[in-house]
């Protein structure tokens, strides 16, 4: 099977009013015609104005955006915390195959040794059933109508009670006409099995480095459940946090969602080391198939379950997902707190 | 710069008939891309999203209890695939 996998972000929302509340600094910027050898000490950097290029400041690229929908008006925590915390509700239903891969599974070093020599060029997931215990529950099959009428398959994670964390992908496609027209969204979904019930929502976030510049980097956004609609005060709810290099790169990436190829009302699974790290990119040979955009790439100490990134690519090189760096994490945060 | 695009297809099977609700996924490719697979309509359309064109992919079509795997070489968001089925 083909590992498949591969850039800046401003969180935008669909226009329903939850926009940044954060003040972006606008940096000084002298503009000098130099035609001497006029000294460029000290000069600060701006960026070329050419025609299709649209980001013209990258520091605002995880700016929020919506499609403009809400259903209501909800205060914002002010939470600073760069490790949010989920809720698996029911701890003693937690699965064998995530403890399995926790992220401290050096305990078990010929277990993972095993899984790394043979990833290479064959299929390892593995398929999670039943997906009635946290965490596998609070994954979500995305059933998706674009602007256009097209439809897609994706996956989703709760991390409150209303508001799943998905790829940028998943809810603004641009050249299928912006925002989406609707995501239906079912938790634990197992074959014909909907053990959380679904239901649908067009309140969409993500950020302008994904919608406006199509950003590798930002692609990750965010769907709004209705109130009556609250699978993750049930279902229990993904914590996601900010980890630097060497953590990242030491620790063993759980990744789960509904590939295509099953059929997309699967889940299946996989783990492993990721194999490198960027600024905002974690790249894997964790196998995915398309339908698994969207999925939590997370780390488990315990019973800790921390999202440190949103799977969104494919490619033989590696697959790989957004990196949940200080911006991200303030987003997901702001997100968050909007389906309480 | 690179370039990304959409690019239409429509899906028949040997008769001629358009079939739908067959899931179609990029398996490999050129460059990278997105980790997502369209659902066909009713008339056998569905559609490759934000991929470098020009660019090399293989799609697996997925549907009616069945696989099939589909080499293409897209050109332009001009392009038509037309795959039987």
């Amino acid at each position: 099977m083909s590992s498949k996998s591969s850039t800046t972000s401003r969180s935008t929302a669909n226009g329903n009013g939850h926009g940044s509340e954060t003040s972006y600094e606008e940096p000084s910027i002298s503009q000098k015609s130099s035609q001497g050898s006029e000294s460029n000490s000290g000069a600060e950097t701006e960026i070329e104005k050419v025609e299709g290029y649209n980001i013209s400041k990258p520091w605002e690229s995880d700016k929020e955006v919506s499609n403009g929908k809400e259903f209501a008006a909800f205060e914002t925590l002010g939470e600073t915390s760069l490790e949010e915390t989920g809720t698996s509700l029911s701890g003693s239903e937690v699965q064998l195959l995530d403890a399995f891969y926790a992220s401290y599974s050096e305990l078990i070093p010929e277990a993972k040794k095993q899984m790394e020599e043979v990833i290479i060029g064959t299929d390892n997931r593995v398929r999670i059933n039943p997906t009635t215990s946290f965490p596998w529950r609070a994954i979500c099959a995305l059933k998706i109508t674009a602007q256009n009428g097209s439809r897609w398959i994706g996956t989703g994670w709760l991390v409150s009670p209303r508001t799943v964390i998905t790829a940028g992908h998943c809810v603004f496609m641009h050249d299928q006409g912006g925002w989406a027209r609707s995501i239906e969204v079912i938790p634990a979904m197992n074959d014909g099995s909907r053990p959380h019930g679904s239901g649908s929502s067009s309140v969409l976030r993500s950020v302008t480095g994904w919608t406006q510049n199509k950003n590798r980097e930002n692609d990750y956004g965010a769907i709004i459940l209705p109130a009556n609609f609250r699978p993750g005060a049930v279902t229990g709810s993904f914590g996601f946090s900010v980890k630097d290099d060497a953590y990242l790169k030491s620790s063993v990436l759980n990744l789960s969602g509904y590939p295509g190829d099953k059929g997309g009302n699967q889940q299946w699974f996989m783990a492993l080391k990721p194999k490198s790290v960027s600024s905002r990119i974690i790249t894997y040979d964790i196998d995915t198939m398309g339908g698994q955009s969207g999925a939590p790439v997370w780390i488990k100490v315990g019973e800790s379950r921390s999202a440190v990134g949103i799977h969104t690519n494919g490619h033989t090189s590696g697959n790989s997902a957004t990196r949940i760096v200080t911006a991200v994490f303030n987003n997901l945060l702001t997100w968050k707190n909007l389906g309480l | 710069m690179e370039t990304r695009g959409s690019v239409k297809g429509i899906l028949k099977d040997e008769s001629g008939k358009p079939v739908r609700d067959a899931i179609v996924m990029i398996v490999d490719g050129s460059s990278d891309f997105n980790d997502m697979a369209s659902v066909s309509n009713d008339e056998g359309e569905f559609y490759i999203s934000n991929v470098v064109i020009p660019g090399r992919y293989v799609l697996q079509i997925q549907g009616n209890d069945q696989q099939k795997r589909k080499e293409v070489n897209l050109s332009s968001t001009d392009t038509v695939i037309k795959i039987t089925y």
